[in-house]
């Protein structure tokens, strides 16, 4: 009993001891807390307070009305969402188009910055980096039209493969649904790659010298070298972006399949934000676009929670 | 320790006051459309009889055409109103999709003084966005209550308000001499090589592009394009509304309308739209449609016009007038496309022609984002606009500088006078491009036998032709181009394309889905492979009855029927 007591007594201290070093380190750190408040107050402003908006989706809303003046519709329009033919179609496409974008984009960026990295001619590797980064600055409008001028009857991609023999008749790229998914991906990595490199490039940049002479020394190749160093000591960046980009898995983008997208290729190419601008904005249906942001977030976080979940069993760490 | 903190503090104090000042920015810029506005007018107390030494400028976003903004001061013609009324316009045009544009506008709150909201109308009426005019026009207005006065009742919405004051009141009837609206054109080079043939029917049409293909697979050394259609976006009308004027019936918006009932049919599932897709399958086996009719966008639709690579196609001439302006002053002449009224067959009257109506939307509604002393006075500026010599000075401008009269009242320009007034940057300068469509305005005739629009006078029409023109007008026997082309019949209700869509009604829905559905399908149709047409068809008729036809008919029958009770007890009261 004396001994069990004794035992609650420095449970209790350490309890206090815990506490009391939680309000150590709260003052020890206080400069950096005073710090982070206009950041917190940022995020409280423009990441929950909107979250109000979101009654929307369960109004039929009117601008003009006040709040109060609202009527109340219940799950209307996440029932017109889910219930419409369409919807599950506009799903697929939004996570095809997703996963097109994301897995070519991770191999293609991180291939692009290994291969820069090996490179040893500064110059050369100066010009091959902008090069591959200068599309990014170009606005989907631009590049859109590029696309659709390359890929014209009368355009390059249609005369190489002719010139070449390869098909006997010039292909109309954007009437065919079913070449969509592929152009859109391809056209995301030209635009992108080399943006996305540069973070990969950071990391690798952050890999101790010492370990690719000490491999040298073993006689390890150039490709063992990348194999073994290089793609080992970006891992910790490749999680944590990947777990970030799977949280904007329903993001598949929106310009540059609204303005690729015509008629016959519509069922490959409209996604979410596209049907939610048809059928939500531009018919001034406020609640449905609401609607539909809600469902893209709770997807989103499910696939962010899971993903992170996930990464921590694997023993790489997560977010959080 | 101590003057770590306070230079953490003053970190502090200055990233607070960024965050603080960057929210007071916020502020000031998203409040601009309303704030600036107010500031300005602050110098209204000095409108009245002591000149204009502060003219009041207000907002007038204009959703209907894309252009240069400006301010009406600078042109000619504004800035001689701005001197009679004080008041001038900053003009803002519409860049990219209207409906964005507005439904951002709605969802702010936030509104330009003076709008023209073109298709989104009906979501800033239901939105509350404008204000009745009814009182406004009563007391302030006598000239638009003059020449609107027959109009009145069909601008009314349903809740009695008159909202907006549309563009072109008609006073009378006159027959254009060129085609503006909608026709089947065909190259000149292509009708003079086969020696003036005149298409009547569809299949006539098809024929001439077929004979001309044949015997010139290039032109100018690119292949030679027999038909095309424009497809883009928004105006994908001007393919889907084909069946219905080769049937015989005017634009009148995704129905047509029975002369004798005056019963509002879709006409998506007819047999002159199967009869329509069915030719243009057929001819697409031909090799006669252009592959890229369904992904071209607009520029590049009129890119492939103005080179003169199309022997024909169908649009109305306001999409393409881009084009074929390029053309005419390039001295191109044989490029040229001629206009055709045709129709499925022979007996069925052409309706091409507008017939005398009124559209009572779009026009220009005052937003509620104004005091009521703004309201009148933007009101009597537009009131203003409609005295007849103003009108006159809106559509002809000066006379003895752009126009002359003869000795019978008549007006007329001298060549000189018409070369000048013909000048694009002319045209801009002098205000005629701003005030010309989009104000209160006439249509038809003035009282004295005048055309309203210089164009449309018989003078100044046969001045305009050329002798290029003129080769072709003796070619067919004609005084004008429009004379191949039926008097439209009478259609008071005309045009239906005008009825009010309820925002989150079923006939909204039916447009939206329509709308997908037609550019869905249509592509595949047309160019299905042999023998896959009617399955094709069959699949679609399927799909589009599922739609809600019926809610959207109704809506339709109703406006229509309204429309024909008000004119008739019009008509019934003039007597």
């Amino acid at each position: 009993m004396a001994q069990s007591s004794s035992a609650q007594q420095t449970i209790v201290n350490q309890e206090e001891k815990g506490f009391k070093l939680f309000l150590k380190r709260l003052k020890q750190q206080q400069a950096l807390l005073w710090m982070t408040i206009p950041f917190i107050i940022w995020v409280i402003i423009f990441k929950y307070l909107p979250v109000w908006g979101w009654t929307m989706a369960f109004q039929d809303y009117k601008p003009a009305l006040s709040f109060s003046e609202q009527e109340w519709v219940g799950f209307k329009h996440f029932l017109f969402l889910f219930q419409d033919d369409r919807f599950l179609g506009v799903l697929r496409n939004t996570l095809a188009q997703s996963l097109i974008n994301l897995v070519l984009g991770f191999f293609t960026a991180i291939g692009l910055a290994v291969l820069i990295n090996e490179l040893t001619n500064m110059k050369f590797r100066r010009t091959v980096q902008t090069i591959s980064y200068l599309p990014h600055f170009l606005s989907w409008v631009v590049a859109a039209a590029l696309v659709s001028t390359v890929l014209s009857v009368d355009g390059i991609v249609n005369e190489i493969l002719m010139g070449l023999g390869l098909i006997d008749r010039e292909i109309i790229w954007l009437g065919v649904g079913e070449y969509f998914w592929g152009i859109l991906g391809a056209a995301e990595v030209w635009k992108n790659v080399g943006w996305n490199a540069i973070v990969y490039l950071a990391a690798i940049s952050m890999i101790d010298q010492e370990q690719y002479e000490a491999a040298k020394i073993d006689g390890a190749s150039r490709l063992q070298r990348i194999r073994h160093i290089t793609i080992p000591g970006m891992k910790s960046v490749i999680v944590v972006l990947l777990i970030m980009n799977i949280g904007y898995i329903l993001e598949a983008g929106f310009e540059p399949q609204y303005l690729l997208g015509n008629g016959q290729n519509v069922e490959y190419s409209e996604n979410i934000d596209v049907f939610v601008i048809k059928y939500g904005i531009s018919m001034f249906n406020f609640s449905l676009a609401t609607a539909a942001g809600m469902f893209k977030t709770v997807i989103s976080f499910v696939f962010l929670i899971a993903a992170n979940s996930i990464s921590k069993r694997l023993g790489q760490g997560g977010l959080y | 320790m101590k003057k770590k903190s306070l230079w953490l503090l003053g970190m502090l104090i200055a990233m607070m006051l960024f965050v603080v000042a960057c929210g007071n920015d916020d502020d000031a810029s998203s409040s601009d459309g309303g704030d600036s506005a107010s500031e300005s007018t602050d110098g209204e107390n000095t409108e009245g009889s002591e000149g204009c030494e502060e003219p009041t400028t207000y907002k007038f976003f204009d959703a209907s055409k894309s252009d240069d903004d400006l301010n009406t001061a600078e042109t000619k013609l504004g800035k001689m109103f701005e001197e009679e009324t004080c008041v001038n316009f900053d003009i803002e045009h519409i860049v990219g999709d209207v409906n964005q544009k507005i439904g951002t506008m709605i969802a702010s709150g936030e509104y330009p003084h003076l709008m023209n909201a073109e298709q989104s109308t009906d979501a800033v009426i239901d939105a509350g966005g404008f204000v009745p005019l009814n009182d406004l026009i009563e007391e302030h207005a006598p000239n638009i209550k003059k020449w609107y006065g027959p109009y009145l009742e069909f601008m009314k919405r349903s809740d009695g308000n008159i909202y907006i004051i549309p563009s072109g009141a008609s006073n009378g009837y006159i027959k254009p001499p060129n085609i503006y609206q909608g026709a089947w054109w065909i190259k000149r080079d292509v009708l003079r090589e086969m020696d003036y043939p005149q298409p009547k029917t569809l299949d006539d049409f098809f024929d001439i592009i077929e004979e001309y293909v044949s015997n010139n697979p290039q032109i100018d050394g690119m292949d030679t394009i027999g038909f095309t259609a424009l497809t883009d976006d928004w105006r994908f009308f001007a393919l889907s509304n084909q069946p219905n004027h080769l049937a015989g019936y005017p634009n009148d918006g995704g129905v047509q309308v029975d002369l004798e009932t005056h019963e509002a049919k879709v006409y998506n599932n007819n047999e002159d739209t199967k009869r329509w897709l069915e030719k243009l399958n057929e001819v697409h086996h031909k090799g006669l449609v252009d592959q890229e009719m369904f992904t071209q966008n607009y520029d590049e639709y009129l890119a492939k016009i103005s080179t003169g690579r199309v022997v024909g196609f169908f649009d109305y001439h306001w999409q393409v007038a881009d084009a074929l302006n390029t053309i005419r002053e390039d001295e191109d002449f044989y490029s040229e496309y001629m206009a055709f009224p045709v129709v499925f067959e022979e007996g069925i009257k052409d309706q091409y022609l507008d017939p005398v109506g009124f559209a009572a939307s779009p026009g220009q509604g005052i937003t509620v984002n104004t005091t009521e002393e703004e309201r009148i006075e933007i009101i009597k500026f537009l009131d203003y606009l409609m005295q007849e010599e103003i009108q006159k000075m809106i559509t002809w401008g000066i006379e003895g500088e752009t126009y002359s009269v003869d000795e019978d009242g008549m007006f007329y320009q001298t060549e000189e006078q018409f070369a000048q007034t013909s000048v694009d940057s002319f045209r801009r300068e002098f205000g005629f491009r701003t005030f010309e469509w989009g104000w209160p305005r006439l249509n038809g005739l003035f009282d004295d036998g005048n055309a309203v629009e210089a164009r449309n006078q018989p003078s100044v029409a046969q001045l305009a032709y050329n002798d290029v023109d003129k080769e072709f007008l003796d070619a067919y026997g004609i005084e004008t181009f429009a004379e191949l082309f039926s008097e439209p019949d009478e259609r008071p209700w005309y045009p239906a394309y005008d009825a009010p869509i309820e925002t989150g009604s079923q006939a909204q829905l039916y447009e939206q889905q329509l709308d997908d559905l037609m550019k869905r399908t249509y592509p595949g149709m047309i160019f299905a492979d042999e023998g896959d047409f009617e399955s094709l068809w069959n699949s679609y008729s399927e799909e589009f009855e599922k739609l809600p036809i019926e809610e959207f008919e109704k809506v339709m029958t109703e406006y229509i029927d309204n429309k024909v009770r008000v004119a008739e007890e019009a008509a019934a009261a003039a007597e």
